[in-house]
């Protein structure tokens, strides 16, 4: 009786696996395999309203975004813009209503990096969370908020059934090393990617003192202004360009800021 | 695949995908039971291989590190899907989407021999059908299943054990007319549960 279940499984899953739609490979070849660190992983949108936007939400958790996210950001710009009325505070209220509790970011950042965290990596208490720096482009608005544990960026806009909340810098409150005047720190990066129209590149960081304005060179040679207030700057695009530089203004003139390459970063740290 | 650099490590990445990468999402397919979420899996842990890509391709069988990636990603995001699926359940109420009932409803059409054991395998709890993927899909044996679950090997026991059990009695039940609509509660999920792995995992994740 084992014997025949255990033939009739093995017949069941080949036919199964057969059955398998034959455009579902061609997708995951056509995926950017972007090595992410110091990249980070789309931390999960979790709460009710990931339960209510559907099945496909449940997929938010591992690969960022579900179905439902918009296929073009229409009404994006490279350069931020000024908000409508009520566009940043509403955002804001729908940001902060929809992060994760300290477990879920735990969680999230594991997925992020691969492995738990070690004790004292990350703050145990994350407080309350408060907007540090908003960015809206057209109809699009992106926070940067920070608590005790660290910071997170959430982009809202049309389309998007839940805020899509991804792990920022390791901690926006506490201490940090300082910036060296008229330079920027090194950026976190979020990165997105379901499909070729879906995909998207975040990043935020802190600027030293002196910097008024930054504009990200991309890999494909395009420009992205990105909004700095408060010490920090914050800035996205569609696409999966990285940053090659930016171009740093400061009371003394505009220079450029080469910035690591995230692929380089990566395979350096593999070296270690 | 753009930018995990040029020249020849991508193109080992690339060829790697393309000798691997349908397997593992065959695999991952079976593991989920559905196909998105076979992409996703599939889809994060390319993205993992490739990030660790200089270390991995020095590996005997890549193929194999990749395979255990998917497992624990399987693993780790199986209890939160469990309860995501439960909320929508909860809020749209019973689903009409019972195979069982499904079937009851369609009795013109000729089943297909082996509907009640995709039935049956369909709604086992996810633990229990990885198992049952790697020691019959993947033909891995019981020894090599506890080597990629990071368990012991009487956990991969009684884990397929219990699965096969649940099999023949849905299957049985199917049979006999006896219907349900809920999936019975993973016994299996204390003894794979990521907290498990993480206490006897070695050095899957760096």
């Amino acid at each position: 009786m084992i014997e025949q279940l255990e033939s009739e499984l093995r017949e069941a899953f080949a036919q199964r696996a057969e059955g398998m739609p034959a455009d579902a490979f061609a997708r995951l070849r056509h995926t950017d395999y972007h090595p992410r660190s110091p990249i980070q992983r789309k931390a999960m949108a979790l709460g009710g309203a990931a339960a209510a936007a559907g099945v496909a939400g449940i997929a938010v958790s591992l690969i960022g975004f579900g179905a439902g996210t918009p296929r073009a950001f229409a009404g994006w710009t490279p350069s931020p813009t000024a908000p409508a009325s009520g566009q940043t505070t509403t955002a804001e209220a729908t940001c902060k209503a929809h992060m994760a509790t300290p477990a879920e970011v735990e969680r999230a950042r594991q997925q992020a990096s691969g492995r738990r965290s070690t004790p004292g990596e990350w703050p145990t208490s994350s407080g309350e969370w408060r907007t540090v720096l908003t960015d809206t482009r057209g109809p699009y608005t992106i926070v940067l908020l920070a608590n005790t544990g660290g910071s997170a960026r959430c982009l809202t806009g049309p389309g998007f059934p839940s805020p899509a909340i991804g792990v920022g810098e390791r901690s926006a409150a506490s201490p940090l090393p300082a910036i060296p005047t008229g330079q920027i720190g090194e950026p976190s990066y979020g990165f997105s990617r379901a499909t070729d129209e879906q995909a998207y590149m975040e990043t935020s960081g802190r600027v030293g003192s002196g910097v008024s304005a930054v504009t990200f060179v991309l890999s494909d040679g395009s420009h992205v202004a990105a909004s700095v207030e408060n010490g920090w700057f914050l800035a996205w695009w569609p696409g999966s360009q990285t940053t090659v530089s930016a171009e740093v203004s400061t009371p003394e003139g505009t220079h450029s800021q080469q910035l690591d390459d995230p692929v380089g970063h990566t395979l350096l740290q593999l070296a270690h | 695949m753009d930018l995990l650099g040029r020249g020849p490590t991508r193109a080992e990445f690339e060829r790697f995908v393309a000798s691997h990468g349908e397997r593992l999402l065959r695999t991952g397919y079976l593991i989920t039971w559905d196909l998105a979420e076979a992409e996703d899996l599939v889809q994060e842990c390319l993205l993992r291989v490739a990030r660790r890509w200089p270390r991995v391709r020095t590996m005997s069988r890549p193929e194999a590190y990749a395979r255990r990636i998917l497992v624990n990603l399987a693993l780790d995001g199986a209890k939160l899907r469990t309860r995501l699926k439960s909320e929508l359940e909860e809020q749209r109420g019973p689903s009409l989407e019972s195979p069982l009932q499904a079937r009851s409803l369609d009795g013109l059409a000729e089943l297909d021999d082996r509907s009640e054991l995709f039935d049956a395998l369909g709604q086992l709890p996810q633990r229990q059908r990885l198992v049952l993927v790697l020691r019959y899909f993947a033909d891995l044996s019981e020894a090599q299943t506890a080597e990629a679950l990071d368990c012991s090997l009487g956990t991969v026991k009684s884990t397929t054990s219990r699965g096969l059990a649940r099999l023949r009695e849905a299957m049985a039940q199917a049979t006999t007319g006896y219907d349900t609509d809920r999936p019975p509660p993973d016994e299996d999920a204390q003894a794979l549960s990521p907290t498990h792995l993480t206490r006897t995992r070695r050095s899957t994740h760096d």
